[in-house]
């Protein structure tokens, strides 16, 4: 009995779940309480209800810890700059690589569609965007996802045949990553614009900027992605709207081998200025270091863990790594954050890109509380709220990174390995910071802000596999 | 998933076009069409004549909110995102009070009497939450009211600028001074007092179309007011004061509206009954 | 000074502002303050009485929000801002008053592991899952949520009893530990009675009266009202005796229930031979020589057992209850009872033990009483609009409360049923209880009082009967509450039973039934 006799002895502490109401009387009585806001697991829904029971299972526990293992021991390195014709599975002129699921041309988002007409302008095939329509509308154009070209790309995330890449490989596991350069900001076609400008930018990167880029990471030698990223927590950054300290870590690390092997004063100097005049050079390796990273994840039987995370902008895909390459989709949720001045949420373009990869791999909306920065830009509240959402996310992942640390929040590490039972039985739901794109195609980015992953996409999931079970 | 609409969405084609998002609260959704407002709120709210009210509890409401950008109102139904219900299938609410006296008669003097007598009884009960400023300026201006309709001979200028002086005046979002001049005009319909609203009416509708006058909701409730179109406590007030049935519980919903909006609609309400004298003996 | 927001284009629910505006020019050091959609009327307003600066007020159109703060200092500025802002972001009450709040017990007790005691009261159905995550942290628990299944029941007790944990309910509303009123109780003082029930209002009724008969609780715990059922076996009630007999501040126990199953019956015996404290027993409806042979002390009635209770608590020899400081002499009363020729008794109750109690002391009396928790299926009332000749209804039921709030909380429908017995012409005598503490509603008497006036505007004859179940620290206070209800004419007695037995003093006077 030795327990119930302390409990008389001890000071009261009281965890009051449910009625508010007996909290209050509590705390009118000068009593300790928590009070735990309590919903039911699944939204009430019972058929899920018995999906998770199932799914309550030793197995999955197993197979969720070995994915969690998998990401902490991952190492993404930065080993070269290649030609998406060289490497990417089944690459042809005509085949265009986007964000998110595919989907019918008649489905896609404006900024999609403008982004590819766009992308075939670039790549030659037509001379005019009506030209290109008509390409696309008599089938002549063919579209994949990134994620099966191994591939990940921001926003609209195009890539096609001549495109530069940069390429990762995972040094634990031997898997490949690649993703496009970061154009910079402006009217730039991630954000669906397709102007001259924006093809003769696209063609720089291309013809000038890659091969430097190239022989610069022959002299410097692979460069450890996840260190710059754990110094960029540090820096103030989530690594998705804010990668201020990890561009220019990024900057550093490449600066003295780009000199050493470019001696034209004058094309050094547009290089320089292109990597020095974009905050978000970065975003582009983030996302490429999740994807090497989460890859290695993938086809654990029973694991729960999401795998990617990705929109085209009509519809929120994720994978989870016991299904394979299966998306599970649901309509996009609307963005909701601060506009650019002159723009309003009429203007905005549902949630669009790869750029999720971040979050699915711990950063991004899961680190907010490492910055503040990026608070106001988002449009959250405070930094306790920021704060608030990194420790909610911790509630829908199998542990914590010891790699990546939030040093805001004590050296906690950041929510790790988005266990899809866990968003479904708390109803909680991954935090994304993103970019808005103009719903209309070729004006750009018109705001930032806070979106969150739609429920339906983890719901089905979590009861495809539990039919598996 | 649709529960009920009022019935003026669908007899009044000017009501029919397609309404953009505007704005979200807890339990209510705003969508505009040029100067009109519509909503759209779960089922724990009262009849508005606003409002869609739909067939989901106020959680599964939270769930909802993110997917609804527009609401089409035409003459066979309504359309909310993939959903397009006809008039058939849902219940249609009669907001019409103008139409409700006409066809089920006034109100007699002794339920002028009572009404009066169990509304000041109410509102004694609900007093309205409101700073301190706020009560001073609308209690002059509800005063300034007073003054100018039991004037024995009536000003029009006079009552005219009372009037203007009242709208969009006072907190909540829909201002106390709307919510008055809403209940006078719903007492002064019940007792059928047709030379007074001839005047009152023009004037509030000269109010509501001065830009920034008062806020988008307020406007839009006060419009249907000029038109005999209230909310449904106020027909289901109506009704029970023609069947001589207790009115408590009708006051107790009105009264317990909003910010103070409930107890300015009694305000209004008793001073359209007091115009006509209150015999206050036995 | 003067400080201003402009919330553009925001709308707020009325709640909200309303709770603000309230709340804002209490804050001491707040000279005025308004808080108002910006229509041009209001924006004069604001600016003429100084809460508006020009340049701002050009901002803010009819569809913005402004708020204006006129305020002795910066810091005053500051906190109402920090009121208003908390007014607008936080919807939860339990953040406002200052605990925190959590969205799962997983993260609460993460954040607080020095949590010691789980009250859980979500929809039954989920019940087991949610609680057993507080017992395998360690937490004892208060489980108040009803509808949970029984095999969820003996599961969660039987891992509770394993790991050494109070697990009491479900169906618990009742609880004082360490003092603290759990639930709905009442302030009590503090001693040396040691209480566990099966019933939530019987624990209250008991630990009231031991109060006014100036003894005190040492812990008063419950068990859940399906314990001493052939199925649970009397398993927490088995445990809380164990436990109360360990603790050193309690000297009596006292055990309430109504009747267990004769087995449980035995075991429970079994265990109190083993217990060096005397014992007290109020099984409702029991025959009291269930404890003939063994050292137990066996009531029928809640007072008499916090009666017994006092006395042993003092050492004197338990006597007849008629010598209680309590017990009222009624012939004073007797003289104000309305004559009348309506019948019948309406019994009308918001606590479920005091009804079922009521109940048995009528039942035989009146040949039968209707109810929705009777003695007899015979007089199971199946209408419940409608009372039929003498009826006790228990409002705190699952047709009264489904979808609703407990009447304890909300007596706004026993009121009304009040006013609807008064319009039956059969009503003689209207009995009632009004149950305050801690969970209730803030001012119960206020409700009954209201509904007499009206009750009595149209009916002068019949007798209105109540008991106050509180004491004088309840947050509502006692004294208050009886003298409300005696100014509105209603006979107030010091306990249920005292009530009831009153009922059949009018119904005698009357000559309903006989003397």
């Amino acid at each position: 009995m030795a327990k119930v006799n302390k409990l008389f002895s001890d000071k009261l502490y009281v965890a009051n779940i449910g009625i508010e109401n007996f909290t209050l009387t509590l705390q009118e009585q000068n009593v300790n309480t928590v009070h735990v806001d309590w919903s039911p697991p699944a939204g009430g829904d019972e058929n899920l209800a018995k999906v998770l029971d199932i799914l309550s299972d030793e197995r999955v526990e197993k197979a969720n810890k070995e994915a969690f293992d998998r990401i902490n021991d991952s190492e993404p390195m930065l080993v070269d700059v290649v030609m998406a014709k060289d490497v990417l599975p089944g690459m042809k002129k005509n085949t265009i690589g986007h964000a998110g699921p595919t989907l019918p041309w008649k489905d896609m988002c404006g900024p999609l569609q403008g982004a590819i007409l766009g992308a075939i302008v670039y790549e030659g095939l037509a001379d005019s965007l009506e030209e290109a329509e008509k390409l696309v509308l008599n089938d002549e154009i063919e579209f994949v996802s990134n994620h099966d070209l191994d591939a990940v790309g921001p926003m609209t995330g195009m890539i096609t045949y001549s495109m530069p890449l940069w390429k990762v490989e995972n040094k634990t596991f031997g898997n490949i990553a690649y993703t496009t350069f970061n154009e910079g900001l402006g009217k730039v076609m991630r954000f669906g614009a397709n102007g001259p400008d924006v093809i003769e930018k696209l063609k720089w990167l291309e013809k000038e900027f890659a091969p430097v880029m190239k022989s610069t990471l022959k002299s410097s030698g692979p460069i450890a992605l996840k260190v710059i990223m754990a110094k960029a927590l540090a820096m103030g950054d989530e690594m998705h709207q804010r990668n201020n300290g990890a561009t220019s870590m990024m900057v550093r690390e490449l600066m003295p081998h780009i000199v050493k092997t470019q001696q034209d004063n004058k094309e050094l100097h547009a290089i320089t200025e292109f990597l020095t005049g974009n905050d978000q050079f970065f975003l582009n390796l983030a996302m490429v270091a999740g994807k090497a990273v989460m890859d290695a994840v993938k086809g654990i039987e029973y694991s729960t863990v999401v795998t990617a995370m990705s929109r085209n902008g009509t519809n929120f895909g994720i994978r989870i790594s016991g299904m394979g390459d299966t998306w599970f989709e649901a309509p996009v949720n609307q963005p909701e954050g601060l506009y650019f001045p002159g723009f309003t949420a009429e203007d905005a373009n549902p949630d669009i890109g790869d750029s999720t990869i971040v979050e699915t791999v711990g950063v991004g909306g899961f680190a907010m509380g490492s910055a503040p920065a990026v608070v106001r830009f988002v449009g959250a509240s405070s930094v306790d709220e920021a704060v608030q959402y990194s420790k909610d996310m911790q509630l829908i992942t199998v542990g914590l990174s010891p790699t990546l640390v939030i040093p805001t929040m004590n050296f906690v590490g950041t929510a790790t390995g988005i266990d899809a039972r866990k968003v479904v039985e708390t109803g909680i739901l991954p935090v994304i910071n993103t970019g808005m794109a103009h719903k209309k195609p070729g004006i750009g980015q018109v705001g930032a802000g806070i979106v969150k992953a739609p429920s339906q996409c983890f719901e089905k999931a979590v009861k495809a596999l539990g039919e598996k079970m | 998933m649709i529960l009920s609409v009022p019935k003026h969405f669908f007899s009044s084609s000017t009501m029919h076009g397609t309404y953009k998002r505007h704005s979200a609260f807890d339990h209510t959704l705003n969508f505009i069409r040029d100067d009109a407002l519509i909503s759209v709120h779960d089922k724990d709210r009262t009849l508005s004549p606003l409002g869609i009210r739909l067939n989901v509890t106020s959680q599964e409401f939270q769930n909802l909110k993110q997917s609804l950008k527009s609401v089409t109102i035409d003459g066979e139904g309504v359309s909310m995102g993939k959903e397009k219900v006809s008039y058939q299938s849902v219940i249609l609410i009669d907001h019409d009070l103008k139409k409700q006296v006409k066809t089920k008669g006034a109100i007699t003097d002794a339920m002028r009497y009572s009404l009066y007598h169990e509304t000041k009884k109410k509102m004694a009960a609900y007093e309205a939450k409101m700073d301190t400023l706020s009560r001073k300026a609308v209690d002059a201006r509800l005063l300034a009211l007073k003054e100018a309709l039991s004037a024995s001979a009536l000003e029009e200028k006079v009552l005219d600028d009372t009037i203007q002086a009242l709208i969009g005046l006072g907190p909540g979002l829909t201002p106390s001074g709307d919510d008055i001049l809403a209940g006078l005009v719903a007492g002064l319909l019940m007792q059928e007092d047709h030379s007074l609203l001839q005047l009152i009416v023009p004037m509030i509708q000269k109010g509501i179309n001065t830009p920034n006058q008062t806020s988008m909701v307020s406007r839009q409730f006060l419009f249907y007011a000029t038109q005999g179109i209230f909310i449904g406590e106020i027909l289901m007030l109506h009704h029970r004061l023609l069947l001589s049935r207790s009115i408590d519980q009708s006051l107790d919903k009105i009264a317990s509206m909003g910010h103070s909006s409930g107890v300015d609609y009694l305000k209004g309400l008793t001073l359209a009954i007091s115009i006509g004298g209150i015999n206050h003996g036995s | 000074m003067v400080h201003n927001v402009i919330k553009k284009n925001k709308y707020f629910d009325s709640v909200t502002l309303m709770l603000f505006s309230s709340k804002i020019e209490d804050i001491k050091g707040v000279n005025q303050a308004a808080v108002m959609m910006g229509t041009n009327h209001n924006k004069v307003l604001m600016q003429d009485s100084g809460l508006l600066n020009k340049e701002q007020a050009a901002d803010a159109s009819a569809n913005d929000l402004i708020i204006g703060i006129d305020a002795e200092s910066q810091e005053v500025v500051d906190e109402a801002l920090k009121l208003l802002e908390e007014q607008f972001s936080n919807k939860s009450s339990g953040k406002e008053a200052g605990a925190k709040t959590y969205k799962t017990f997983d993260q609460a007790i993460k954040e607080t592991p020095e949590a010691n005691l789980s009250v859980v009261s979500i929809p039954g159905r989920f019940a087991k899952s949610e609680v057993m995550k507080s017992l395998k942290k360690g937490l004892h628990v208060m489980l108040y949520s009803d509808n949970v299944p029984l095999e969820d029941e003996i599961a969660l007790k039987d891992y509770a009893l394993e790991n050494d944990l109070l697990m009491m309910g479900p169906d618990c509303g009742t609880a004082i530990i360490n003092g603290v009123a759990l639930g709905f109780a009442n302030v009590v003082s503090r001693g040396s009675i040691g209480l566990t029930a099966a019933s939530g209002t019987g624990l209250q009724e008991v630990s009231v009266i031991v109060d006014k008969l100036g003894g005190g609780i040492s812990q008063a715990l419950g068990t859940g009202g399906r314990d001493l059922s052939a199925e649970i076996e009397g398993r927490m009630m088995l445990f809380t005796l164990e436990a109360l007999a360990n603790d050193g501040a309690t000297e009596v126990i006292g055990l309430i229930s109504k009747p267990p199953s004769e087995e449980v019956m035995k075991k429970i015996v079994d265990k109190a031979k083993n217990i060096d404290k005397p014992i007290v027993a109020c099984f409702l409806g029991g025959d009291p020589d269930l404890f003939k042979g063994t050292d137990i002390i066996g009531t029928t009635t809640l007072e008499e057992a916090a009666y017994a209770l006092v006395k042993t608590s003092k050492g004197e020899k338990v006597d007849a209850i008629s010598n209680s400081p309590l017990h009222e002499e009624t012939s004073g009363l007797h003289d104000k009872i309305p004559a009348s020729n309506a019948p019948y008794v309406r019994g009308l109750y918001t606590g479920g033990t005091l009804a079922y109690e009521a109940l048995l002391l009528l039942h035989e009396k009146l040949e039968g009483v209707y109810s929705n928790i009777a003695l007899d299926k015979k007089f199971d009332l199946k209408d419940l609009t409608t009372s039929r000749e003498n009826t006790i209804l228990d409002m705190g039921e699952d047709y009264f409360t489904e979808g609703k709030p407990h009447p304890m909380i909300d007596p706004k429908q026993r009121a009304e049923r009040i006013v609807q017995e008064a319009n039956d012409e059969e009503t003689g005598v209207v009995l009632l209880d009004c149950v305050l503490g801690h969970g209730s509603h803030e001012d119960p008497a206020a409700s009954i009082v209201k509904a007499v006036k009206e009750a009595k505007s149209k009916r002068s004859d019949i007798a209105f009967v109540a008991s106050v179940t509180g004491t004088k620290n309840d947050p509502q206070d006692l004294e208050k509450s009886q003298q409300a209800l005696k100014d509105a004419g209603v006979f107030v007695l010091p306990t249920n039973r005292q009530a009831v037995l009153f009922v059949l003093e009018v119904l005698k006077k009357r000559g309903v039934i006989n003397g």
